[in-house]
C-alpha cells in the first residue's frame, strides 16, 4: 500500500514526538512494548491526519491519537497486565540526578492512577490548559478541575508515604 | 519535596522522555506504516477466514444436497431455507471485513476523537455487533444443526429422524453442545472481554 507521505506530516510528527514518548512511558512499562506501542502511534496518526483540522492545534490533536492509541492498545495487551515495574524503566539510573529522581517518583506515582487518570495528570503536567484538557479527553472543564484536585491529593499521598519509607530505611 | 507543582517543575525540565533518537523520516514512517497495514490485515484476516470458512462448508454442503436430492422435495426445500437462514450473516461479515481489510487513509478514521468520545464509539460498535451475532447464533445455530442434523438422517439411514428419535436427538445436543462451547469461548475473546474493559474506561470517566 503506497500512500502519500506529506513532509508537513513528518515534520510535525518529528517536532511533537516528545508527545508519544511521555504517553508511552506514562502507561507501558516493557521497552519492547514501548518500541511496538511508538510505531503504533506513528501508524494511527498517519491514518488520522485527514481528519487533522489545519486550524486546530497539532499537539493537541497528537495528545488525542497518542492517548487512544495507548488504551486501545493496553486494552489489547496481555502482557502488560503481569509486568512488574522496575526502575529503568522510567529511565533512571543508580547515579540518576535529584531531577530524575523526583520524575521517577512521580512516574511512581502515577502508575497507580486509572487509566483516565493518568491521560489527565499527564496533561495537567504538560502545562495544558483546563479547556485544551478537556478538549483532548471529553470530559467537562469542571469534571477535570475536581478530578485534578483528587488525584494531585492521591499522588502527594504516594509520594509521601514513599519518602517516609525511603527517609526510614536509612535511619 | 512533596508538592506536586514542585513536582511539576522536575517534569517540564526533565529531557530525558523527550531528548531520545528516534525521530522519522519518509523512510522509516513509511516501513512503519506497510508493517503496521500488514499486521492489521493479518489479524482481521485469520478472523474473517475461520468465520467464512465456516460458511462456505455449510453453504457447500447444502448446495451438494440440493443438487444430488434435487428430485426429494422436502429435502431441497429445507436444504433452500438452510442456505438463506445462512445470507445474512454472510452479508454482514463480508462488509464489517471489507472495512476492516482495506486499510486505506480516510476521512472516518476516529482515533483524532476525544477520548470519551473514541471510547464510546468503540464501545458503541463492537456491542452492536455483538448483540446481532448474540440474537442471530441463538436462532441460527439450534436450527441449522436441527436441519443438518435432519439432512443427514434423511439421506444416509432409511426411515430418516422418524425410524432413529433418540440417536437422533442425541446427535443434535452433541452438536448443539460443540458449537455453543466454540460460541462461547469465541464471544468470551473477541466481544465480553474487550466489552468489559471499554465498560471499566467508561465508568472511569462517570466517576
Amino acid at each position: 500500500m503506497e500512500a502519500p507521505l506529506d513532509h508537513k506530516f513528518i515534520q510535525q510528527v518529528n517536532q511533537n514526538i516528545g508527545i508519544a514518548r511521555k504517553v508511552r512511558e506514562i502507561y507501558f512499562t516493557g521497552s519492547d512494548e514501548r518500541e511496538d506501542v511508538l510505531q503504533e502511534m506513528m501508524y494511527q496518526l498517519w491514518r488520522s491526519f485527514p481528519n487533522f483540522k489545519a486550524n486546530a492545534k497539532f499537539s493537541t490533536w497528537m495528545y488525542r491519537v497518542c492517548l487512544n492509541t495507548a488504551l486501545t492498545y493496553l486494552r489489547k495487551s496481555k502482557r502488560n497486565k503481569n509486568e512488574a515495574i522496575i526502575p529503568e524503566h522510567h529511565l533512571i539510573s543508580v547515579n540518576a540526578d535529584n531531577q530524575h529522581e523526583n520524575t521517577a517518583m512521580l512516574y511512581k506515582a502515577i502508575e497507580g492512577l486509572s487509566a483516565v487518570n493518568k491521560s489527565i495528570i499527564l496533561l495537567y503536567l504538560e502545562d495544558m490548559s483546563y479547556e485544551e484538557i478537556a478538549d483532548v479527553t471529553g470530559l467537562s472543564k469542571s469534571n477535570i478541575s475536581v478530578r485534578l484536585v483528587r488525584i494531585k491529593k492521591d499522588i502527594e499521598a504516594q509520594i509521601r508515604k514513599k519518602t517516609n519509607i525511603t527517609e526510614d530505611g536509612k535511619h | 519535596m512533596e508538592n506536586i507543582e514542585e513536582f511539576k517543575k522536575s517534569w517540564s525540565q526533565n529531557k530525558a522522555v523527550t531528548s531520545g533518537t528516534d525521530s522519522f523520516n519518509e523512510e522509516s514512517l513509511r516501513k512503519i506504516i506497510k508493517q503496521r497495514a500488514k499486521q492489521q490485515q493479518h489479524i482481521s484476516m485469520k478472523y474473517f477466514w475461520a468465520s467464512f470458512t465456516l460458511q462456505i462448508i455449510v453453504y457447500a454442503l447444502l448446495s451438494h444436497v440440493m443438487v444430488k436430492y434435487w428430485a426429494d422435495t422436502p429435502v431441497s426445500l429445507i436444504s433452500i431455507f438452510c442456505t438463506l437462514l445462512y445470507v445474512p450473516f454472510t452479508v454482514m461479515l463480508l462488509n464489517k471485513f471489507k472495512r476492516m481489510a482495506i486499510l486505506k487513509v480516510d476521512n472516518e478514521h476516529t482515533a483524532g476523537l476525544p477520548i470519551y468520545e473514541y471510547v464510546s464509539q468503540q464501545h458503541a460498535l463492537l456491542a452492536s455487533f455483538y448483540r446481532f451475532k448474540r440474537k442471530y447464533e441463538l436462532i441460527l445455530i439450534p436450527l441449522s444443526s436441527a436441519i443438518l442434523i435432519w439432512i443427514f438422517f434423511r439421506i444416509y439411514l432409511p426411515g430418516g429422524v422418524n425410524a432413529y428419535p433418540i440417536a437422533a436427538i442425541v446427535c443434535f445436543l452433541i452438536t448443539l453442545a460443540s458449537c455453543m462451547a466454540a460460541i462461547v469461548a469465541e464471544n468470551k475473546k473477541r466481544f465480553r472481554q474487550p466489552l468489559a474493559q471499554l465498560d471499566l474506561i467508561l465508568k472511569d470517566f462517570a466517576q
